[in-house]
């Protein structure tokens, strides 16, 4: 059995990870450790530039307690601070230093070989596709440039051929053959029509209570990647393998995301990194962590995916309600039942525990920038 | 001409009001952009909030722009409050949306997204469509319209839930930019004798120091019955840099109010194990419920059958 801990005004409850159900929080030595530290900082907020020193601070106190071989961290503060927020060329720059410098900071305080990895390029929004002429529900994927309709009407599939912007589109039973998509989980979550937008168009989501977006992921295949270890592998489906390769040989490592800086922001030194395949781009939420942490393609079966399809509706057997895993199949996550200590401290919530599920999980808890508190991921069984 | 939708009766004649949202054409007050919608997504009941409602059923939420109210804690204030020309709504006319909700097999629509008295007209002709085709159709409100405006609703919609924010007319007008609580206070007991009613408090601190517990006291007046949301607020706009309210606050008021208002639940934030619903006669668990985020979640079990409760045969209010 594993474990959600969440954190709220000081209030701290226990939930099985599997069933979401409250748990006694009483008489679990491994809680004290995250009882303390969740209540030693409470969450800012994903627009509070607070935020970003939250993130290292939480993470040297995790060092302090725990000192995991295996970090993870990642600064998602700084893309959501862009997506959501107007600002102008010298406040995204100083944005984007102090997520650089609060990474070295983290590493040096604590003495980890940090790989430091960006999301890539933002950009402003140009264009936006025009969906008003379509019946059926359009959602957007955890991609801008890929965006689906649920419920399609006959006339929907005519609609489709003649919107600008729409580079592609292929319907539901033409992705599943592309993309080799099987199981039953994808088959619920994904649209009958699938449509890819031209390089200089984004899809902007309906669900999001009319909020605007203010920058995207640029439609650009690399990202970059920096670190003085040996073999840095310039393609996201490489890393799992070569952050495994430097923890067999007994290396303290630090893997850092900084979301929302610029290419020519990183580090002197940082190389490109391939985020492309097979027309999708990894660029962002939970399709860049699983593959960059984990080696694992969109389609791979339970997670990752890339419709997360807000309507699917909620079974009575619903599982890992908190959490970005729809089966028991975890995916092999990085920090997960490792024979080292391992953990993670974030601001992707929901998503970066997923990904990581290691010793300790720490990470915001956020929705749609509304912010409850702070959760916990514990390996239960692994520290018990 | 003055508009009669809201309290504020504003007068037309040079201009749209204090939501904009009106005009007068022909001798008439007409909404200046009708059947147009800031978003349309299907969305759990749960999560408006309505608990009484349909557990676990999706509907379309979908709203405009706009308010009659200045709340200085709005959570909202993007599309409520602030002057944006760039954001575009969509439009799409009553006939469209029902037939979303059958495409999409919702039971519904929930008027959700801003105060809807900024497009009653609209809403109005949707629920009637809605109705038409056996579909139920609720919103929420902050219950500042005219008598004969809460009437027309209260006739057509479903379900309503109203946000009562205090009992002070000093409170409305400070925090809320409204006249006064009065009408609010009139039109719950307009909404309870016609409709299912819900209320939503949001627990702000001079709220809770003062006159939460006179809130229940009129809850309970009204109707011991009517459900009572009692809300966990992130401060917001205004009031961005206010201190939470703290656990223990909150929960001392749930625990109080549970007392008197069977239906009391303390949600609004991740993890909240005081969203169930008991019966109120033999304290069966009747109605399991998991809150995942700060508005979301979902029903874990619904044991109503015919809208009573399965071991003592009482009727729950609500629509199920």
């Amino acid at each position: 059995m594993y474990e959600i801990m969440l954190d709220v005004n000081g209030w701290q409850g226990l939930f099985d990870f599997q069933t979401g159900a409250p748990i006694p929080l009483e008489g679990k030595p491994y809680l004290k450790l995250s009882k303390k530290i969740s209540s030693r900082h409470p969450y800012p907020g994903d627009l509070n530039p607070e935020t970003t020193a939250w993130t290292t601070d939480f993470a040297l106190d995790v060092v302090k307690e725990y000192d995991p071989r295996l970090m993870l961290l990642c600064y998602a503060n700084g893309m959501i601070t862009r997506i959501n927020s107007k600002m102008g060329a010298v406040e995204t720059k100083d944005l984007e230093r102090e997520l650089l410098s609060e990474a070295f900071r983290f590493a040096e305080e604590a003495n980890y070989e940090p790989i430091i990895v960006s999301t890539g390029d933002m950009r402003k929004i140009d264009k936006v596709v025009n969906m008003d002429d379509i019946e059926g529900y359009f959602n957007v994927s955890s991609d801008p440039y890929i965006a689906g309709i649920f419920g399609a009407t006959p006339k929907d599939y005519e609609t489709v051929q003649n919107i600008i912007g729409v580079k592609s589109y292929l319907t539901k039973h033409d992705f599943f053959e592309k993309y080799h998509i099987y199981d039953d989980y994808a088959v619920e979550r994904t649209p009958d029509i699938i449509l890819f937008a031209e390089d200089d168009y984004a899809f902007t989501n309906t669900g999001n209570r009319g909020t605007t977006l203010e920058e995207i992921p640029a439609r650009k295949k690399t990202f970059k990647a920096y670190s003085k270890l040996e073999g840095l592998p310039n393609d996201i489906f490489k890393f799992r393998e070569f952050i495994d390769s430097h923890l067999e040989q007994g290396k303290r490592i630090a893997v850092i995301v900084l979301e929302g800086i610029d290419d020519d922001s990183m580090p002197e030194g940082s190389i490109d990194v391939n985020k492309e395949k097979d027309g999708i781009f990894y660029s962002e939420g939970v399709l860049f962590y699983y593959a960059l942490l984990n080696a694992k393609e969109f389609n791979a079966v339970g997670m990752p995916y890339i419709f997360h399809n807000p309507f699917t509706k909620r079974r009575p057997d619903a599982r890992y309600s908190y959490s970005y895993i729809k089966t028991d199949n975890f995916q092999d996550p990085i920090g997960f039942n490792r024979d080292f200590k391992t953990a993670s401290v974030g601001t992707r919530s929901g998503i970066f525990h997923s990904a990581c599920m290691c010793d300790y999980s720490f990470e915001c808890h956020c929705r749609g920038l509304a912010e409850s508190g702070v959760l916990t991921f514990i390996n239960s069984e692994k520290l018990k | 001409m003055n508009c009669n939708f809201c309290e504020w009766r504003c007068d037309l004649s040079n201009g749209n009001g204090i939501c904009g949202r009106y005009k007068c054409e022909n001798d008439k007050v007409v909404e200046c952009e009708p059947f147009d919608w800031i978003d349309f997504y299907p969305y759990t009941v749960e999560s408006m909030p309505f608990y009484h409602v349909m557990p676990n059923e999706y509907v379309i939420q979908t709203g405009t722009v706009s308010c009659n109210a200045h709340c200085s804690y709005c959570i909202n204030s993007h599309l409520a409050i602030d002057k944006n020309d760039a954001r575009k709504l969509k439009h799409k006319s009553a006939e469209s949306l029902v037939a979303l909700c059958k495409q999409m097999d919702t039971k519904g629509v929930v008027f959700a997204i801003n105060e809807i008295t900024c497009f009653i007209p609209s809403a109005i002709e949707v629920a009637k469509q809605l109705h038409a085709e056996g579909l139920k159709v609720g919103c929420l409100t902050n219950g500042f319209q005219t008598e004969e405006t809460a009437r027309l609703l209260a006739d057509n919609m479903d379900f309503i839930n109203v946000s009562l924010k205090s009992l002070s007319d000093e409170f409305y007008k400070k925090d809320l930019g409204l006249s006064s609580v009065q009408p609010v206070l009139r039109n719950i007991k307009i909404f309870n004798e016609k409709t299912h009613l819900e209320i939503v408090t949001p627990l702000v601190h001079e709220v809770v120091n003062n006159e939460i517990y006179d809130i229940m006291n009129f809850i309970y007046s009204v109707n011991p019955e009517i459900v009572w949301h009692l809300f966990r607020l992130m401060p917001n706009y205004e009031r961005a840099d206010e201190r939470d309210m703290t656990h223990e606050e909150m929960l001392k008021i749930y625990e109080t109010a549970k007392q008197k208002l069977p239906y009391t639940y303390l949600g609004n934030f991740a993890g909240s194990q005081w969203v169930d619903t008991y019966c109120p006669d033999c304290g069966e668990l009747i109605i399991k419920r998991i809150c995942t985020g700060a508005w979301l979640g979902g029903t874990v079990f619904n044991n109503v059958v015919d809208g009573c409760c399965p071991k003592c045969g009482k009727k729950i209010s609500g629509v199920f």
